[in-house]
């Protein structure tokens, strides 16, 4: 017997495999013949100039933009052609870019529809406890009973991370989780990020700010015009020349 | 007492209306108020209880045969609505929905069982024992019992938007794609979401045949629309107690106008009037509508 096909094997392998990814908007390659592997327990930073396709990238992964072709798996499950609700039952969780909040609906609420399709879900006493915790490792304390509405751009963000983490995910997808924020909150961040490798997540986060990324992520894929250009650890790759000169050359 | 015995019947009619209208109010804003979906399906539905009711009564059927078939058919034809438009963008659930008020109306008109153009005429008025003393008590009681099913409507849709179920719909209303992004099948429970709308607004069909004891394919037309679209933005979208305060305000306010001397030649323009003040004046005080939670605009993406 081989040692790859013995069950245990599969969990060594990316907690993420995507080939030859394709997709196309009316002639534009927003992701194009794309190879990508995310490392289990791991954080990612995903650069690239606005309009290199990292938010596509996504949107593609969670099901919400259908590819052309390629292949993605999670956990070597293929995903692709699943629908959103489907992959993320598999133990993913995703932001967006500018944060969905359920806006007439107060914190608490939110935070329930996620907990309430969570696999692991208890009573309403467990929930209070887990939407404490969660805070607690933001490192925020916020009126439960506020409506989303009334919150702050940043705050909003914060809320809608916490709303990923009452779902129990191995995987998280945060697309500019500090675009907008001040310098205290985009700490706060980079402390949740830590914090939730130390606990075993998978995180992959679109972000802009290099400091960031040299300081809080351990791989750097860089996207331009759709394609990876470059991958490594980021002290070594934001240093490359192509790596610059898609950045200048946008 | 002439005058008593002509005003208590008169009453019972506006009361009767408010409550058939109540109930067409109440599904429209499950739909559109909680879940965010954009139909006007729910006249159609009405129109499809009536007709449900009155061929019920035409084949020797009463009151509660006629809702279990209502119940039936509205759960089929909103299921196949549901299904062809959930999966694209609320304004072509808008249109598909206007396209079945047109269909429903053309079918009653073709249709020979229901009577074709001229409808069905003479449904009996449902008979509660005890009752039948006088056209007036029989009146009175059955304007009861209609008070008492949109009594348990109102409660049974309370209990359900208060539930975790409510909350689904809501957070659909808000943004379904962070709910797809939690996991949540989206396109069933908005199925789920119209077809119970749909089944309270057939309700009150039923209850406007038996009480208006005439069913014509006119009943379902788009000339409504604007005053059930009042009623409901009035008392609030995502409000219950909004659809029936607002109904209450919307019926009864240009009701006021018949004891007011004027030309018969301007009485529909004075109504129409006078509705439009009223939904400019609450709009400009409260544009969220007398109870509503949710801002009009925001409902849907
Ligand atoms: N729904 C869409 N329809 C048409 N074109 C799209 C769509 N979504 C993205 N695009 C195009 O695909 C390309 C990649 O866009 P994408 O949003 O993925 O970039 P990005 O790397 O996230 O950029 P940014 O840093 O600005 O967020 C762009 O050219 C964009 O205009
Ligand atoms: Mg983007």
């Amino acid at each position: 017997m081989k040692a790859g096909s013995e069950p245990w094997a599969v969990s060594l392998g990316p907690i993420i495999k995507i080939k030859n990814l394709q997709k196309s908007f009316d002639g534009i390659r927003a992701i194009d013949n794309l190879d990508l592997e995310i490392t289990k327990n791991s954080i990612t930073a995903i650069v690239g100039p606005n309009g290199a396709g990292k938010t596509t990238l996504f949107d593609v992964i969670t099901g919400f933009t259908e590819s052309d072709a390629g292949e993605m798996r999670i956990n070597n499950t293929i995903i692709t052609g699943r629908k959103p609700e489907e992959i993320v039952a598999l133990g993913l969780a995703r932001t967006f870019q500018i944060p969905r909040l359920f806006k007439n609906l107060s914190i608490r609420e939110n935070l329930l529809l996620a907990y309430n399709n969570s696999a692991d879900k208890l009573g309403d006493d467990e929930f209070e406890e887990k939407a404490k915790r969660v805070f607690e490792m933001i490192g925020v304390s916020i009126d439960l009973d506020k409506s989303a509405d009334d919150l702050s751009y940043g705050q909003r963000r914060i809320v809608e991370i916490a709303r990923c983490l009452m779902r129990n995910v191995e995987i998280i997808l945060m697309d500019e989780p500090t675009a907008g924020l001040f310098q205290k909150a985009r700490e706060s961040i980079k402390q949740v990020i830590k914090k939730l490798k130390q606990a075993g997540k998978t995180i992959v986060i679109i972000e802009h700010d290099m400091e960031f990324v040299a300081d809080a992520c351990e791989h750097v894929i860089v996207m331009d015009e759709g394609k990876s250009i470059a991958k490594g650890k980021p002290n070594e790759v934001l240093k490359q020349k192509k790596v610059l000169a898609a950045y200048i050359g946008e | 007492m002439t005058e008593l015995t002509s005003f208590i019947p008169y009453l019972l009619q506006v009361l009767g209306t408010i409550i058939i209208f109540s109930l067409v109010i109440l599904g429209m804003n499950l739909s559109i108020g909680f879940t965010g979906m954009l139909t006007v399906s729910h006249i159609a539905f009405f129109g499809i209880g009536a007709y449900a009711a009155a061929i019920s009564f035409k084949l020797g059927l009463g009151f509660i045969e006629a809702i279990v078939i209502g119940t039936i058919v509205t759960t089929i034809i909103s299921y196949i609505l549901a299904r062809a438009t959930v999966k694209l963008k609320s304004d072509y659930l808008a249109v598909a929905s206007l396209t079945l008020i047109f269909m429903v109306q053309i079918v009653a008109q073709n249709w020979d069982l229901a009577g074709g153009v001229f409808g069905i005429k003479g449904i009996n008025r449902v008979k509660l024992p005890g009752f039948e003393i006088s056209p007036i008590t029989n009146q009175l009681a059955y304007v009861a019992l209609m008070l008492f099913i949109l009594a348990i409507v109102f409660f049974l849709l309370k209990k359900l938007v208060q539930s975790k179920f409510g909350l689904i719909f809501k957070g659909i209303r808000d943004d379904e794609t962070a709910m797809q992004s939690l996991g949540y099948n989206t396109e069933k429970f908005k199925t789920i979401s119209l077809i119970i709308s749909s089944i309270v607004a057939m309700l009150g069909g039923v209850l406007y045949a038996h009480f208006i004891t005439v069913v014509v394919p006119t009943l379902i037309t788009f000339n409504d629309l604007l005053l059930v679209l009042g009623m409901l933005v009035i008392g609030g979208l995502g409000s219950l107690e909004g659809s029936i305060i607002g109904t209450i305000i919307f019926y009864s306010l240009p009701e006021a106008l018949r004891f007011v001397e004027m030309p018969e030649a301007i009485i529909g323009l004075a109504r129409y009037l006078v509705l439009s003040v009223i939904l400019l004046i609450v709009l400009y005080i409260r544009p969220r509508g007398i109870f509503g939670k949710v801002d009009i605009n925001e409902s849907g993406q």
